[in-house]
């Protein structure tokens, strides 16, 4: 069940950074081989790539994809290295959290404002951001968990 | 220096430490920022999310990487070694020579030395300890010769350079290419001279009937970078449309040309590439938040007013740059570095009149000795988890290999004109 969500929230990144791939190339197309530059290519790419970046970074990527310092990790033993993810858990989940709702409200702020072109409106865009945040700090939280229930990385 | 701007360096610095990746430590952090100097934290979606939206550029790092990724699902690294071989298989050291001459054509299609090291830098130590190099010498040459990929174009650090410094894609792209066949001459020499004072094999070569058979198998793929940067020279592509197109080629190639890929390992060329695009994106949205906390506390122009008040020459700056950057470059991610760091640096070179495509340059290049000076040297932990040498095997022999990039470095630094003659004779820079 937890592997099918899975493979259903990385197969929704997938698709949107697919569409941002195949949109630039359709962008080339019809510039250079059919000679009819169309707009809509100009700002599709950057608004699916921005929601498929934080889309993937809220909900596909595990700690091994990001880049990380770990020499000192590493060095630690196994009840130093418990004490470490709980107070990055705790630090992490208590400043995305208490600037959620600053966030949130910005992004519904956004309403107001739309793209150029698509006239896809900003709050739907920045909501994606919300997302992230309130992800690291779920993901924060499991930290905690996992270092109170003391359970080492594969 | 204010409160909330000690805040930032103090919470950057412990979460990193206390091994949160380093994108989200650089975001907490930046939050922390805000919330301390008591601003509004919606602040943070404002830049980081504006910064993404208004970036066409940065859109060219996820493409390139996609163009990268296609490249090694299909055999065309085997192609491309079976060339290197028949060119230069049969000289003493001839594996190492073919590692060094694989990993020109590889950085001419993708623009991650991490990339490189762990596709075809696999491959290639697995053939060299076959034919009798220890392990810890295939691993040392290999990540030596990967750090090629992000100077010779397409290159992702030269792109994250060019949106922080506010210089053409194009001209970076064009600066990389005669330094990047200065370091694999070097690397090459290097090589021979090992190779007849460590008496290292010869390869084996191919028979002149079969190296037409051999050309036009690895044609393909060579057509790649002649498209892209012809496509960018002549000003028919955007570097972010050069990406996509070169993408589109890669996945033609493997598809319809040589039909060794089938759907689900492209599925996952563009899941892996969409992974590794946003953990990149998370490195650049903490970057940008801590940019922006940087450049309120008005810390660049404090840097340069501290820098011009010693009045130092430009060379002893660059000088002075680049001896901080090889000591951080062993502790500090180059991502990083390069997005935080020279943002705080570029006023003072601006000032001091040194020229910022020279600047970018032999700074990805600094940066690339980073990634191979133990103990933080990335390349050596990807070689080894991709290989299995220990690393400390590796670390022993890449020595020799941080001491030609050296050389390479000094000669780069004090002679500009090998790396802006290329812009500057293709009308990419004045």
């Amino acid at each position: 069940m937890r592997s099918k969500l899975r493979g259903a929230l990385d197969a929704v990144g997938v698709l949107c950074f697919a569409s941002v791939f195949v949109a630039i190339n359709i962008q080339v197309f019809m510039r250079y081989i059919a000679n009819r530059p169309v707009s809509w290519s100009e700002e599709f790419p950057t608004l699916a790539f921005s929601v498929a970046a934080l889309w993937a970074a809220s909900f596909s990527l595990t700690v091994k994809d990001h880049i990380y310092f770990d020499l000192v990790y590493e060095a630690v033993p196994q009840t130093v290295r418990r004490l470490m993810t709980l107070v990055a858990g705790i630090v992490v989940a208590g400043v995305t959290f208490w600037a959620l709702p600053a966030i949130v409200d910005f992004a519904l702020y956004m309403k107001v404002l739309s793209t150029p072109i698509l006239r896809v409106r900003l709050d739907f865009v920045f909501a994606f951001f919300a997302i992230f945040i309130g992800a690291l700090g779920v993901r924060a939280l499991w930290d905690i968990g996992r270092a109170i229930w003391w359970k080492p990385e594969a | 220096m204010s409160k909330q701007l000690i805040v930032l360096i103090v919470a950057f610095v412990a979460l990193g430490l206390v091994r949160v990746p380093i994108g989200i430590s650089m975001l907490v952090a930046g939050l922390l920022y805000l919330i301390v100097k008591g601003a509004d934290v919606g602040l943070a979606a404002e830049q980081v999310m504006n910064a993404m939206l208004q970036s066409d550029v940065l859109l060219a790092i996820p493409m390139f990487i996609l163009c990268a990724q296609l490249i090694s699902v299909g055999s065309i690294g085997t192609r491309l070694m079976e060339l290197a071989q028949a060119l230069v298989g049969r000289i003493p050291g001839g594996l190492g020579h073919v590692n060094i001459l694989v990993n020109v054509v590889f950085a001419s299609m993708s623009g991650s030395a991490v990339a490189d090291a762990a596709g075809p830098g696999a491959v290639l130590v697995r053939m060299m300890r076959k034919a009798g190099y220890t392990g810890g010498y295939a691993g040392a040459l290999t990540a030596a010769a990967a750090t090629l990929a992000p100077i010779i174009p397409p290159s992702i650090p030269f792109i994250l350079y060019a949106v922080i410094a506010n210089v053409s894609v194009g001209a970076l792209f064009a600066a990389g290419i005669v330094p990047g066949i200065l370091i694999a001459t070097l690397l090459m020499l290097s090589v021979a001279w090992q190779a007849t004072h460590r008496n290292f094999p010869r390869g084996e070569g191919v028979t002149l009937a079969a190296l037409p058979g051999v050309l036009l198998r690895a044609l393909p793929p060579l057509g790649l970078p002649v498209l892209v940067l012809g496509g960018i020279r002549i000003g028919a592509f955007t570097p972010t449309e050069g990406a996509a197109v070169a993408a589109l080629y890669a996945l033609v190639l493997v598809t319809t040309i040589y039909r060794d890929v089938k759907v689900p390992d492209l599925y996952e060329s563009f899941r892996t590439s969409l992974v590794q695009s946003a953990s990149v994106m998370t490195i650049i949205m903490g970057a940008f938040l801590v940019n922006y906390a940087v450049a309120a506390e008005q810390l660049p122009n404090m840097v340069a007013a501290w820098f011009l008040s010693m009045n130092l020459t430009a060379a002893g700056f660059l000088g002075g740059v680049m001896v901080l950057f090889l000591i951080l470059g062993c502790f500090i991610d180059t991502t990083v570095m390069l997005l935080v760091l020279v943002p705080v640096l570029l006023p003072t070179a601006r000032m001091l009149g040194i020229d910022l495509v020279h600047f970018g340059l032999v700074v990805t290049v600094n940066m690339m000795i980073g990634m191979l000076t133990p103990p933080y040297g990335v390349l050596h932990f990807v070689m080894s988890a991709v290989t299995g040498i220990p690393v400390s095997e590796i670390i022993r022999e890449v020595w020799f290999f941080c001491g030609v990039l050296l050389f390479a470095l000094a000669l780069l630094m004090f002679i500009p004109e090998i790396t802006l003659w290329l812009p500057k004779y293709l009308g990419l820079m004045k």
